[in-house]
């Protein structure tokens, strides 16, 4: 976990007001900002492959934001500091369930590890993206899905994975003529 | 302008990587303009632009969850409450310095003239000693130091061997808490964990009793491996069991409270003041 999480634009951010409250010890500021971020990050796992256990992780992602409050500094947009401690619950989460696998003598793939099968509620053609998705690789799936699920900035992706923004820029290129593939040329 | 930015590599990437900025709203007013300008004039790029906006358009038939209920109550109470990861994170961490503590300062100066990593001071019970460099050194240690089948042998360093399952419980539940362990204390975690697998059921194990055993099933279901169900009992051959119905049987949160006393109940008290002040964390 890095010490600071240094980041631009924070000053249109009304997150960041609440996120400094959060850090004065202010309930009602953290409760506000559970409730205004608390389905994009539902999304966020759901996306990331965890169908069954997003709320959780949503939670757990919430007990990080308290934990961590005093490291948060305002140079940073929230969602800089939100999705960066989002990723390391759900690596916590991925980590946790390979253990498991390996534990039970189960030889997985990564990717096949990352995704759950639980498509039954999505219609067809979103379960074939959903799909799609799941067969990525874990580096150019979470480029993706922060920036197009999540709104992030590149810049801020790249300060999340802690990564050039090159890298960023080119992983977001590979990721989405991938999906095209993986939804054309199945 | 590359004719086939989707395929060619090297100089085209950043003319490719346009394509996609444009569709993702990346670009600035005069970056836009500029790529429009271009694209009106650029056949291939147009096609580029067509595949990356169907493409964009594909991902987004991914309908959005909404959560089911407000989360703010349920996780403000468990702030309040304590019971948030903190707790394990906490716990495990004084394990690691009980540990430190019992093998550096009481049994490895009867190991002859290797060194050992001495954790002390519980001011360093928080993130930054976690990835500090002494606790970095102490897991590495521990790695080092764990036997062929898994276990830490208390007897290797002048303890009795009715602690192996509670020292290599610990053991564990340190590892369990680096942030980003490497393979190698991956590796030691797993076999640790196969170890105590290995205990449950047996006729003869080297435990004190049933608080190393619960210690021993919670670092368990914490590594990952299914235990089935909440509840843990005392196995009917002195090992231990899950999910029968017995009069002894716990609840999880009994299990967790057990816990805090459990490194008193496993014999290494001796950490005297060190072990008093790690109480102090783990229950305040």
């Amino acid at each position: 976990m890095t010490s600071e999480f240094p980041s631009s634009r924070s000053e249109d951010d009304p997150d960041v007001a609440l996120m400094c409250a959060v850090a004065r010890g202010s309930d009602d500021a953290l409760a506000a900002l559970i409730r205004r971020h608390q389905s994009p990050l539902l999304n966020y796992f759901n996306r990331s492959g965890a169908l069954e256990d997003g709320e959780d992780m949503v939670q757990e992602t919430f007990l990080r934001v308290y934990r961590y409050r005093d490291r948060y500094r305002p140079t940073a947009r929230f969602q800089t500091f939100l999705y960066t401690l989002a990723r390391h619950v759900w690596l916590d989460r991925c980590r946790k369930k390979m253990r498991k696998e390996r534990l039970m003598g189960w030889l997985m793939r990564e990717a096949e590890v990352q995704r759950d099968t639980s498509t039954e509620a999505l219609d067809e053609r979103a379960a074939e993206v959903q799909d799609a998705l799941g067969t990525l690789s874990p580096k150019l799936k979470e480029v993706l899905i922060l920036k197009v699920y999540q709104g992030l900035r590149y810049q801020e992706i790249a300060q999340v994975l802690n990564i050039p923004v090159g890298t960023v820029k080119s992983r977001i290129n590979l990721a989405m003529e991938a999906m095209r593939r993986a939804v054309h040329e199945p | 302008m590359n004719h086939d930015p989707l395929h060619k590599s090297g100089a085209s990437e950043n003319e490719h990587g346009d394509v996609a900025a444009y569709v993702l709203d990346e670009l600035n007013a005069t970056e836009r303009a500029a790529f429009e300008a271009h694209v009106a004039s650029c056949a291939s790029c147009r096609a580029a632009l067509a595949k990356r906006q169907e493409t964009h358009a594909l991902l987004h038939t991914i309908e959005s969850a909404t959560v089911s209920h407000d989360l703010a109550p349920e996780i403000l109470d468990r702030i309040r409450a304590g019971r948030s990861e903190s707790w394990w994170r906490t716990a495990s961490l004084a394990a690691l310095l009980l540990i430190g503590t019992v093998l550096g300062l009481w049994w490895w100066p009867n190991a002859g003239s290797k060194s050992v990593p001495v954790v002390s001071g519980v001011d360093l019970l928080d993130d930054d000693f976690v990835a500090s460099t002494r606790c970095e050194d102490a897991l590495q240690w521990l790695c080092r130091a764990q036997e062929p089948d898994g276990s830490w042998d208390p007897e290797k360093w002048g303890g009795d061997r009715r602690y192996r399952v509670a020292l290599t419980t610990l053991s564990a539940m340190a590892l369990l808490d680096h942030p980003s362990p490497s393979a190698a204390m991956e590796n030691a975690l797993s076999k640790a964990v196969l170890y105590l697998v290995d205990q449950q059921g047996q006729r003869e194990i080297d435990s004190t009793g049933f608080s190393d055993r619960k210690l021993a099933a919670l670092a368990i279901e914490k590594a990952g491996y299914p235990l089935g169900q909440d509840r843990w009992t005392s196995g009917e051959q002195g090992g231990w069991a899950y999910g029968e119905s017995r009069h002894d049987d716990q609840p999880l949160e009994e299990v967790r409270y057990a816990l805090l006393q459990s490194p008193a109940s496993v014999g290494i008290e001796r950490g005297g003041q060190i072990y008093t002040t790690a109480m102090a964390c783990l229950t305040r």
